[in-house]
């Protein structure tokens, strides 16, 4: 139960990075004057970052995973339920992975 | 609407997010695990996930976790992979910029990307509680702390989340999220031009660029939609 003496840096530097990124991109958008046109295209930078990161988590899950985003996708637009999406989505993971 | 801040909103996104628990505790444990095996003691996984809570990166410098600990290595690993970050919280200004500075920097702290894109898919459809912000992000530091623990404290009898398709569940997530707050047509330039450019970049560059590209090529398109429809009116055109 101890920190190594080097340790303290390590962790205040990754500290520092990570904050400073989560604080800075806040930060940034407040510094710039956003445009009526700039800003509707920002409504969408949400939409656009979650795209970002679900077809590469899921090519990197592999096949299953894309029949997986497609069988979530039906679930959500079909209840709105996160909970039953997540159930049906990982259960057909797990199902398709018990036969391929 | 307009922005406010209360208890019920934090516990609605604890709510929201809720579903998320076991998923990220599965991987918590899976970090407590590696992260012992690597050699990092209990006290500094924790003040690792006190102060930095980004699992992703926390794994990603456990390989290089020898003593002396390479700086440069782990800062350089930890900006490729925490860089993503910067447009999470960007995209929450329009949320949060009413409220004190004093509110919303510590907020920023535990922003991850699961609860993040919870709060951001019940921001699309109406929300302005910001106590949502804060129940989404704490119901995942809730699943992963104690997590942590146990994966130290099992070791190696911990069940690999594989095996239980459990690695599927972020990617799940977002996409759960992706669909559920679709909103019409004019969303599908913006992902669509987001999903080609995230999975060349993903492809050809380390660390999270791909989650920056991928973001400024959807708003990209998504302006030039506007100046191209500026002439035609669209009735079902997203605000």
């Amino acid at each position: 139960m101890s920190v190594h003496s080097d340790t303290w840096l390590i962790i205040a530097t990754m500290a520092a990075i990570t904050y400073g990124f989560r604080a800075g991109g806040y930060w940034l958008m407040g510094r710039v004057k956003l445009s009526p046109r700039l800003e509707s295209g920002l409504s969408y930078l949400p939409g656009a970052v979650i795209t970002a990161l679900v077809i590469p988590a899921a090519l990197e899950v592999g096949t299953e995973g894309i029949i997986g985003v497609i069988v979530v996708g039906i679930a959500m637009r079909w209840r709105g339920n996160l909970l039953i999406s997540l159930v049906l989505g990982v259960g057909t993971v797990w199902a398709l992975r018990q036969v391929m | 609407m307009t922005v406010q801040f209360t208890r019920s909103g934090v516990v609605t996104g604890l709510r929201a997010t809720a579903p998320l628990a076991l998923p990220v505790a599965a991987y918590g444990a899976v970090y407590g695990l590696l992260a012992q095996q690597a050699g990092v003691t209990w006290l500094e996984a924790s003040l690792l996930n006190l102060f930095v809570f980004a699992g992703a990166s926390q794994m990603a410098v456990l390989p290089y976790w020898d003593h002396p600990l390479p700086l440069l290595v782990i800062a350089v690993t930890t900006a490729l992979i925490n860089l993503r970050f910067v447009l999470l919280t960007a995209s929450l200004r329009p949320w949060l910029q009413s409220l004190p500075d004093r509110i919303v920097y510590p907020m920023l702290h535990n922003v991850a990307d699961e609860s993040w894109s919870v709060a951001m898919m019940r921001y699309r459809l109406g929300e302005r509680d910001a106590g949502v912000v804060v129940g989404c992000n704490a119901a995942i530091a809730l699943g992963w702390f104690p997590a942590t623990l146990i994966g130290f404290l099992l070791g190696d009898s911990i069940p690999d989340p594989e095996q239980f398709g459990l690695d599927f569940a972020f990617a799940a997530v977002f996409a759960a999220m992706l669909f559920g707050g679709y909103r019409s047509r004019r969303d599908l330039g913006p992902w669509f031009a987001s999903g080609i450019v995230a999975v060349i970049v993903w492809l050809l560059v380390p660390g999270t660029w791909y989650v920056v590209a991928g973001g400024i090529a959807g708003v990209a398109v998504a302006i030039w939609q506007a100046d191209d429809s500026r002439h035609v009116d669209i009735p079902d055109a997203a605000s």
